[in-house]
């Protein structure tokens, strides 16, 4: 009977000290005749603490409050069990004043000898213990979690997996603590996304008492004070020596240069990050493989993390064909297998919340991109699934400043200026048009209907139009109709999958959309307009950068157009302009240029 | 802390995460709602809804001026009448998915505004003196940790002001999913299933029932039984959604899978 069918399982239980001459442990258990007889088994003598039922946090609060006090006093059983009485009054007091934790028990009492025995203690068997042991492996899962990745691989624990856990946390080899947690001064964290800033206090009928929750990473499962989450940190494995040492991939002269110099970051292992910033377009992934084989093949589990599913889907045959099928393990949100372990991880960055210190070299790809950009609880989690000492390789065309900053002074950033085609990057064109007004969309400059009509005559090519507002995509549409045939598409567009499709089959002259579509799109003969491009708030340089990159990707058409048209020349699309020339100078002068196509 | 205290937080619509200017709800999501007045009419007994455009249609619809439902004109519910913000679509139902299944409850909330709004306008609702929410079984509650309609009814009754009666009506056992099932069929499995554990609070007042949809309006129906048999003066019903009625109701309700009593697989982000 080891499995509730449904929902989550609610830990509550007690504190107790155990000592056995001179040592005096404390612990915390849901069950204490498992952690009774595994102390008397030892030689140890068991006490109960406080036998009323705490709830996690509670408990774990406690137990590390009077952990650091027992550090300082050892001296006689009676002695030291006085002085946690009057540490575990403090904590609850300031618990109460801290949280509200109104049903705070405050008895101590020890329950009757041998009363402890009685309770059905059911030993789990070694290789069971071993089985949960290697799932756990570098992960931190709550139970429901482990649950299914152990029904994923076919193993069925007999014992219930919860007092098979309590006995790998006795014995060290795990950990366990409260998926929503209690800093010393009583203030609740969320241990699962690691925010702290907005935890509710709800009355909880799973544990009857009141439980702090975090809705931050909700959609990841509930993170509640009453629910323990268990980790386990994976270390190195022998020498991977099935690994090909290096997938062979016809590189450009660019990315050969970038491939070995990421190599030796990873080679050397003196530093944590790098960043690979590259150019759109410029082929980033397969300048890290070559990195990716050299931590495999010195037996470090790698993780290559994005936030966007799509990638996932893309990337995965990529990456099976290079490192081979059995090697690499691709999971997103929507994977039916979540829980297999490979040498090599392809995940979104969601799924790196249920790792725990396991990845000696983790990639980042796109870094910049929602929802990566906004969500504190991702950069915390893929942070944690590294290795204490783990490398990181961030992948990125448009680096945030910060990161920029910190990574310069260490000298850690490896350029990937040119393209595969050997030409430069398209520069952006930057036009102010006075008759560009939000309220008015229908008045189109000029300037815009001269750039259609070039398109369309001299280079026969489609065109992206980028406005800053979901509102502004219709009145734009209309108001461009005349010039061919136009449509508009935003992100709550019912239509916009058929809308997209009808523009790559070329159906569609020209497409009016907002950032929506500001990254991941390849097209053969592309220009691209953007239309209030001063709006600072939307159009940044980052945006305007990945903007202006969707253009000139292909041989056939490496040129392409780009005009910047805003009611002003705002500082970002300058240092958007800035930007792209800085890497077509670093492309020529390195020579990674098709001689005449760029004038130094 | 005086940063917090002098930039509060901006305002999010609590559905889609986009600013509301000091509402509740931000514009579009608010258009949303609106939007199935222009649609469908409900049953002036359960509040059902069924598309306008066929012959049910009669004057304003929200007002709830249209026919009675067959369900309704073939068996009169125990209730005096049930309404909801909307419809069990869109917006509506991931915003309850999402409060009830993967547990967001600071969705109660707004929800309850939602409800308590309908309250206001529908006249015919009258002076409800007792909140009760539909209670969940135990085992239920301890394995989702909270009963969505009773935080429903506590934001509801925070609103307007009236105190929520928890410990009222009780549910001895959870029904087995509903999906595909008469409304016979289903009244049949739910008998029994409520019991009323203070009849003293309800003897002779109107009580207003709370839960989160109303998909047939079995279990309203038979809370509504057991209420009425303890002495409470009248029952009506306020749900935040309610089903939509089709030619062929059943057929409709097992072609969505809709079952407010049984949890769907939420998929994750990333």
């Amino acid at each position: 009977m080891n499995r509730a069918p449904r929902g989550t399982f609610c830990w509550s239980g007690q504190l107790y000290l155990v000592w056995k001459e001179a040592d005096f442990k404390l612990g915390i258990t849901h069950k204490p005749g498992l952690d009774f007889s595994f102390w008397t088994g030892r030689g140890y003598q068991f006490k109960t603490l406080l036998a009323t039922p705490l709830s996690l946090a509670t408990a774990y609060f406690l137990w590390e409050r009077l952990t650091r006090s027992l550090s300082f006093l050892r001296t006689s059983p009676a002695e030291v069990e006085l002085l946690l009485a009057g540490e575990i009054k403090k904590g609850l007091r300031l618990l109460k004043l801290a949280t509200g934790f109104s049903k705070a028990p405050e008895t101590l009492l020890a329950p009757p000898a041998g009363s402890l025995l009685a309770t059905d203690v059911c030993w789990p068997a070694p290789a069971e213990l071993e089985n949960i042991r290697r799932t756990l492996s570098g992960r931190i899962l709550y139970r429901e979690e482990l649950d299914a990745a152990l029904a994923e691989m076919g193993l069925r624990p007999l014992a219930p997996l919860e007092d098979s856990l309590q006995i790998l946390a006795l014995s060290g080899e795990i950990t366990l603590i409260p998926a929503v947690g209690l800093n010393p001064r009583g203030e609740p964290f969320c241990n699962r996304c690691g925010q702290a800033g907005s935890l509710k206090l709800v009355s909880c009928a799973a544990c009857g008492g009141p439980c702090f929750i975090c809705e931050e990473c909700l959609s990841m499962g509930l993170s509640r004070s009453c629910r323990p989450l268990y980790a386990s940190p994976g270390g190195r494995a022998v020498v991977n020596s099935k690994m090909p040492p290096d997938p062979g991939f016809k590189l450009t002269p660019a990315q050969t240069h970038a491939a070995a110099e990421l190599k030796a970051f990873v080679r050397r292992r003196s530093k944590r990050e790098c960043l690979l910033w590259a150019a759109c377009g410029a082929g980033k992934t397969e300048v890290a493989f070559g990195a990716i084989a050299t931590a495999l093949e010195r037996g470090d589990e790698v993780l290559y993390a994005t936030p966007r599913r799509e990638v996932v889907r893309e990337l995965a045959p990529r990456l099976r064909g290079a490192f081979g099928p059995e090697q690499v393990a691709a999971l997103h949100g929507g994977s039916t297998s979540k829980f297999r372990r490979a040498p090599l991880t392809l995940a979104t960055t969601h799924q790196a919340i249920r790792y725990f210190r396991r990845f000696g070299l983790v990639v980042l790809d796109e870094i910049d991109a929602f929802p990566f950009r906004q969500n504190p609880m991702l950069h915390y989690a893929v942070d944690r699934a590294r290795l204490e000492d783990g490398q990181i390789i961030y992948l990125t065309a448009t680096p945030p400043e910060g990161l920029v900053r910190r990574l310069r002074r260490q000298g850690e950033i490896v350029y990937l200026p040119a393209r595969h085609h050997g030409y430069p990057l398209p520069e952006p064109y930057l036009l102010a048009a006075r008759k560009l007004d939000a309220r008015r969309p229908w008045l189109v400059p000029g300037e815009a209907e001269a750039f259609l009509s070039l398109s369309r005559e001299e280079d026969k090519a489609q065109v992206l139009v980028f406005v800053p507002a979901v509102e502004m995509v219709a009145g734009i549409a209309a108001a461009l109709a005349g010039s061919g045939r136009v449509a508009g598409c935003s992100a709550a567009d019912p239509e916009r999958d058929e809308k997209l499709a009808a523009f790559r089959h070329r159906q569609l002259e020209v497409l009016v959309t907002t950032t929506l579509l500001e990254r991941g799109l390849t097209l053969e003969r592309i220009n691209v307009l953007v239309l209030f491009a001063d709006v600072e708030e939307i159009f940044d340089v980052n945006t305007l950068v990945q903007i202006a990159g969707r253009v000139g990707r292909t041989l056939s058409y490496p040129h392409g157009r780009v005009w910047f048209v805003g009611r002003r020349i705002s500082p970002a699309m300058t240092a958007a302009r800035a930007r792209i020339r800085e890497f077509n100078l670093l492309a020529a002068r390195r020579g990674y240029l098709r001689p005449g196509t760029y004038k130094l | 802390m005086l940063f917090k205290l002098l930039a509060p937080r901006r305002q999010i619509c609590p559905f889609c995460a986009r600013p509301t200017g000091g509402q509740t709800l931000c514009a579009s999501c608010r258009a949303l709602l609106a939007d199935w007045k222009k649609k469908y009419a409900p049953c002036p007994r359960c509040g059902r809804l069924k598309a306008v455009g066929d012959r049910t249609r009669r004057g304003d619809p929200a007002a709830g001026n249209g026919r009675i439902c067959p369900q309704c004109r073939e068996e009169s519910p125990p209730f005096r009448l049930a309404r909801a913000a909307g419809p069990y679509l869109g917006v509506l139902k991931e915003a309850i998915q999402d409060f009830k299944y993967n547990g967001r409850r600071s969705l109660a909330g707004p929800l309850g505004k939602l409800m308590a709004e309908v309250l206001v306008h529908e006249k015919s609702f009258g002076r409800p003196e007792v909140l009760i929410p539909v209670p969940l079984a135990p085992a239920r509650l301890q394995e989702r940790a909270f009963n969505q309609a009773e935080l429903l009814a506590g934001s509801l009754g925070a609103v307007l002001g009236l105190k929520v009666q928890g410990d009222v009506l009780s549910r001895v056992w959870e029904t087995p999913p509903q999906v595909g099932l008469t409304r016979r069929e289903r009244l049949a499995n739910l008998r029994g299933a409520f019991r009323v554990l203070k009849p003293v609070v309800i003897r002779g007042r109107g009580v207003l029932l709370v839960d989160d949809v109303l998909t047939t309006g079995a279990t309203a129906s038979e809370c509504a039984r057991v209420l009425l048999a303890a002495g409470a003066r009248e029952v009506s019903v306020i749900t935040v959604a309610t089903g939509i009625i089709e030619e062929n109701f059943r057929a409709a309700l097992i072609a969505a899978g809709e079952d407010s009593t049984w949890p769907k697989p939420v998929s994750e982000p990333g």
